[in-house]
């Protein structure tokens, strides 16, 4: 780097006020230093520049003590904050308040994709279509009295213990199939599902075999 | 967590001094400088993350209290002087009172040298002369490039210079 010798006097004051800071590079201040040894009118406002330095630096100010109602303030400030820190951590034990930000986003523009891609696909029914071409989907509304919802649910839940029963009778869990079998007679006797087990002999062995039996035993 | 709090303290400590004396060499007035360096630190406590140490939380600390200098500036309508019983009180030299007077006498001169400078310039010279920062921190606090910093600084010590030749010529 060349260097350029100051034309204006704001220019010199420049770069003789960066001079006295060390903030010169390394160059100019070789050749500001040169300029100097032969000039005095640079050399006396150096001087000067450097006077109102030391005199500045003179002005001394006794700075109090932090006041301890400011730190009692303070310290319960930065409680407060770290509070709020605290709770959010026991909430969302893994996330810091950045990292569930990102989470949030990523998780709003992965619907806005989804819902995109949902949109922009072919096999995507058009408003007031089938959903496959000519094929209508017939939508059956039934209309039933409670009385009649709670047989129904009553038949599903027995249903769905005689498919538990063959599962743990097929697993060798006897304990277990008999307590099923228990329930059934005791809660679910008048669902009309028993026929189900009067009808499969699997069922029907398992229960003269060992819960018949056990019963006797006891 | 505790930890959190031991650094906040520390930063406390180590930057209550300069800082307030750089708010109060920046306004001249006592209640105001502690307003502010107390306020500033108070931002720190809500809102300072863990990350504020060392020389980044220093340069956060002058920041905040050189933005909240200006605004208070803003809500100024004349320029501060400064109140010579505070610079009695902080300079009351018991032992040698005739030395006392003539310091005081200096000092005044010198805070009312500094409070002739506009802010702009006022803020680059103090963080420069009594922080000893270099063009660079002071660029980043004021948020300036580096070449308005040096011209800045440059300027100042010009009008100090003005300002001041009479106690330089009597010495």
């Amino acid at each position: 780097m060349n260097w350029n010798k100051p034309k204006t006097e704001q220019e010199w004051l420049e770069i003789l006020s960066a001079y006295l800071d060390h903030e010169l590079p390394e160059q100019d201040r070789v050749e500001l230093e040169h300029v100097l040894k032969s000039d005095p009118v640079r050399r006396q406002q150096l001087i000067e520049l450097r006077h109102t330095s030391r005199l500045l630096r003179e002005y001394e100010i006794m700075a109090p003590s932090p006041d301890p109602v400011f730190i009692h303030r303070f310290v319960e400030e930065q409680d407060k904050r770290q509070s709020n820190t605290r709770w959010f951590s026991f909430r969302f034990p893994a996330l810091h308040w950045s990292q569930f930000s990102i989470g949030f986003v990523t998780g709003i523009l992965a619907l806005i994709l989804v819902q995109q891609s949902w949109m922009a696909s072919p096999d995507r029914p058009l408003s007031g279509m089938p959903a496959s071409g000519n094929e209508s989907v017939p939508v059956v509304n039934i209309y039933m009295t409670p009385n009649q919802a709670e047989d129904l649910l009553q038949q599903v839940t027995a249903k769905g213990l005689i498919n538990q029963m063959k599962t743990q009778i097929h697993n060798g869990k006897w304990e277990e199939a008999a307590a099923s079998y228990n329930l059934l007679i005791r809660d679910y006797a008048d669902s009309g599902v028993l026929s189900e087990i009067e009808n499969d002999i699997r069922l029907q062995t398992f229960i003269k075999r060992y819960v018949e039996k056990r019963r006797l035993s006891l | 967590m505790k930890s959190l709090t031991t650094n906040a303290l520390a930063l406390v400590h180590e930057n209550y001094g300069s800082l307030y004396r750089f708010v109060y060499r920046m306004a001249g007035n006592h209640e105001m400088a502690e307003d502010i360096v107390q306020e500033t630190f108070l931002r720190l406590a809500r809102e300072g993350s863990k990350d504020l140490s060392g020389l980044y939380g220093r340069r956060w600390l002058f920041v905040v209290a050189r933005n909240l200098c200006i605004s208070w500036f803003r809500k100024q309508t004349k320029q501060t002087e400064v109140p010579m019983d505070e610079l009695n009180e902080l300079h009351a030299d018991t032992d040698n009172p005739i030395h006392s007077l003539t310091r005081q006498e200096r000092d005044r001169q010198v805070q009312s040298a500094i409070a002739s400078l506009p802010p702009v310039l006022r803020e680059v010279i103090l963080l420069r002369e009594f922080e000893e920062m270099s063009y660079e921190e002071i660029a980043n606090i004021v948020g300036c490039p580096l070449g308005t910093v040096r011209s800045r600084i440059a300027k100042a010590r010009d009008l100090l210079k003005q300002k001041l030749l009479p106690m330089m010529e009597a010495e």
